[in-house]
């Protein structure tokens, strides 16, 4: 189910009352069928794939705490890692690994490699991720073996979160599900303001961007350097309305139930450098792979040399984990490439604020030209076409100057926006605190988004991944 | 503590409604193009005999048909933009209300193989047609709830909220008067044949004028595709690739459905026919026209 679709709109507060409603014995029971019925919205029979990995590090959880001994342990954390990474592999990256193997060596078939026609299952990077942080924790003894199923299966399934994060982790998210919840009127309204924003973000700002950025992708070579870099721009602001709108909507609802998610963006556009970037951007993700793939392969204890090379295998892998093609694996190498030499020589150099913000935010923009093309050729071709003109300033003639001027508001709208709550966080003063300016704050939402949303039910980009 | 959340809730909601029940409530008599053309055609499809169909192309031969005298009824359902989708849904729900008819003239060109509306984020043309069709391209739950708002049908026209101005009927959209310049025709030909044209499209569309033939056929109606003539200087212009790809296409569908097609575009027309780099002016759907009557008459 989308979030943005009418069947959420019922969906969700349907699901909320009868959860307070009932008793919390039964409530875990309720939000596993209603996370179950969520998620067969997309493709029912993909469900299965779910409770197969429920029920292998479900096992695999108690096998690990119930064995002292290292290896038995080692043993069944391998077993459900190779469980969860089968999975990925077989529905996320067989074509690609095939193609790239017949494109490398010219083993498989000669003329059209056979390919496994298989749609990708929704969001199953998030829940194998989210299923092996269990296991591993587990493991490394940080978290007592789940075991209740339907407990250890709503960590996985719970349906905020079931198809694009924030990758919760087994010691966050667990106690959580275990305790009983109570109505918090603060954190049920903030979520519910929480959920308004997110909507704002998807449906007013990064769906309206989406036109734009579409046209010029779907045939770069057609349009002029003006269109490329605002298509760049585009890009750069549409994904993250799109990711961190969901996740609002996401960590919004769940604190209405009274569950809080972890946050998985911190204002990443205002870092001053790659770094600060990387903690502010899809933090769950990040600091899952500083957790479970960067520090255990040396981190930078073992020299400089093995830093780069681990800096550069984590962030291929974290393109890997985007999309099964090199496009994102060259994004993930680049992104790995600007944290090298931000490390090596930009950390020296001192810029004003503002500056280190706009070169920040510049490198980021440069980087999602490959996450967004379709082949690393398209890509090389509009990072070496990104040359401004002084004539034709809107660059696309079927995007009118009202409606490209429409996208430069909400861009200012959302940057202003973002400062503020930035300022907040660094004062702890809410600018917003009187009822009234709040109730307008909330309509002043909803009047956006019902005259300027965009209505098509387009899917979160996340979702693919 | 649920209570005043419930009720802020509520106040909310009912502010959010009160606002959409006023903008249903000033966009009731709101008229899209599509509202005009629908209102023309059922004036005259219980006489009809001859159906002009299709995109802005055919439009300069409407207003031609409706300013001369002549023995023929016509009706017609035209739409800058037009697309295959809709000209074959509209042709299976509007058949039924024109029994006289013997012959439809569908206006399809090479880049309308490759071409759909809502791909173009024109969903609004889908919304207007609703009222008289009861389908929608893609038939989310979103859209069929604003298909049947008055406001969005309106695709949010804010200047009527304001001015009360209608939206003209695309019929007028084409003045006589226009220049034929240079960079018009570079800017038409792109815009049809590469910005507007997605190869991907072009199975669907074959299918849809295959269905829309057949339709027709199945009725005993006589279907006549026309591509009508363009500015010298539009085909300098065109994509190559697509436009050979549309024609491909094109000409696909007419061999396999045996169906006729009265080309234009295979001959050079001088700039002094059209209005400009893609529309005829009256001088040049006459001379059209008369070869289209010819056929007609075989």
């Amino acid at each position: 189910m989308l979030f943005n679709s009418p069947a959420f709109l019922l969906f969700f507060p349907v699901v909320t009352v009868i959860y307070f409603l009932i008793r919390h014995e039964w409530r875990w029971i309720w939000l596993l069928l209603a996370s179950c019925y969520f998620y067969m919205f997309f493709r029912p029979v993909y469900i299965l794939i779910l409770f197969f990995t429920i029920l292998i590090d479900y096992a695999a959880g108690i096998l690990i705490g119930n064995h002292t001994d290292k290896p038995k342990r080692k043993f069944w954390l391998v077993a459900s890692i190779i469980a969860n990474v089968g999975v990925l592999v077989f529905f996320k990256y067989i074509n690609f690994f095939n193609q790239t193997l017949y494109d490398l060596t010219g083993i498989g078939q000669t003329g059209t490699m056979p390919v496994l026609d298989i749609i990708l299952p929704i969001g199953l990077s998030f829940h194998t991720f989210q299923a092996m942080s269990y296991t591993i924790e587990v493991y490394r003894g940080n978290q007592q073996p789940e075991r209740h199923l339907g407990i250890y299966a709503l960590y996985v399934m719970f349906y905020p979160q079931l198809v694009a994060g924030p990758i919760e982790r087994p010691g966050h998210m667990l106690p959580q599900l275990h305790q009983r919840k109570y109505f918090d009127y603060d954190l049920a309204s903030q979520g519910l303001r929480r959920m308004l924003w997110g909507f704002v973000k998807k449906i007013v700002i990064a769906d309206r961007l989406s036109f734009y950025v579409n046209m010029v992708y779907a045939q770069p070579e057609n349009y002029p350097g003006n269109a490329l870099i605002w298509a760049t721009v585009f890009f750069a602001f549409q994904i993250y309305c799109d990711f961190s709108g969901y996740c609002d909507i996401a960590i919004g609802s769940a604190n209405v139930m009274g569950f809080n998610l972890m946050e998985n963006f911190k204002s990443p556009y205002f870092s001053r450098n790659i770094v600060e970037f990387w903690n502010r951007w899809h933090i769950s993700l990040s600091s899952w792979f500083r957790d479970y793939v960067y520090i255990p392969l040396g981190g930078n204890r073992k020299g400089t040399g093995r830093w780069i090379f681990n800096i550069l295998l984590v962030f291929a892998i974290s393109g890997l984990w985007h999309g099964a093609a090199w496009t994102f694996v060259t994004w993930g190498l680049l992104q790995g490439a600007y944290l090298i030499i931000y490390r090596l020589a930009g950390s020296k150099i001192k810029l004003p604020k503002e500056i280190s913000v706009l070169i920040t935010f510049a490198a980021v923009s440069v980087a999602w030209i490959f996450f967004r093309a379709g082949t690393i050729d398209q890509a090389i071709y509009i990072v070496t076409h990104l040359i401004p003109e002084m004539s034709n300033p809107i660059g696309v003639p079927l995007i009118s100057a009202p409606s490209f001027l429409l996208n430069i508001i909400f861009i200012g709208f959302l940057v202003v926006t973002e400062a503020i709550f930035v300022k907040e966080e660094e004062t702890g003063i809410h600018l917003i605190r009187r009822p009234v300016y709040r109730y307008a704050l909330n309509f002043g939402m909803v009047l956006m988004i019902m005259l300027f949303g965009i209505f098509e039910e387009q899917t979160f980009i996340y979702f693919q991944f | 503590m649920a209570k005043k959340l419930f009720r802020e809730i509520l106040l909310l909601l009912f502010a959010a409604i009160a606002m959409f029940a006023l903008l249903e409530y000033r966009y009731r008599n709101f008229q899209t193009p599509v509202d005009h053309m629908m209102q023309r055609f059922r004036q005259r499809a219980p006489e009809a005999e001859i159906l002009l169909m299709g995109n802005s192309h055919i439009l300069p031969l409407i207003n031609y048909l409706d300013s001369t005298t002549h023995s023929y009824h016509t009706a017609s359902i035209a739409l800058g933009g037009l697309d295959l989708f809709w000209s074959a849904v509209l042709i299976k729900k509007t058949l039924n209300q024109m029994p006289k008819l013997k012959t439809v003239i569908l206006s399809v060109d090479p880049e309308s193989m490759g071409y759909n509306q809502s791909f173009f984020r024109q969903e609004y043309v889908n919304r207007s047609f609703y009222r008289y069709t009861d389908t929608l391209y893609k038939p989310t739950s979103s859209d069929l709830l604003l298909a049947r708002s008055n406001f969005f049908r309106s695709n949010r026209n804010t200047g009527f909220l304001f001015t009360g101005q209608q939206s003209k009927p695309s019929k007028e959209l084409l003045p006589e008067m226009k220049q034929i310049t240079e960079q018009s025709c570079m800017h038409r030909a792109i815009e049809h044949s590469i910005f507007r044209f997605n190869k991907e499209l072009i199975p669907e569309n074959k299918q849809l004028l295959e269905e829309l033939v057949r339709e027709c056929k199945r009725n005993n109606i006589r279907i006549l595709l026309v591509t009508f003539p363009k500015a010298k200087c539009f085909y300098k212009y065109r994509d190559p690739e697509n436009t050979m790809k549309g024609i491909a296409a094109l000409n696909s569908v007419v061999r396999s459905e045996e169906t006729e097609l009265l080309d234009f575009t295979l001959k050079i027309y001088p700039d002094l026919l059209f209005r400009d780099a893609d529309h005829l002016n009256a001088k040049g759907t006459k001379l059209i026209w008369a070869d289209i009557e010819k056929r007609l008459a075989d």
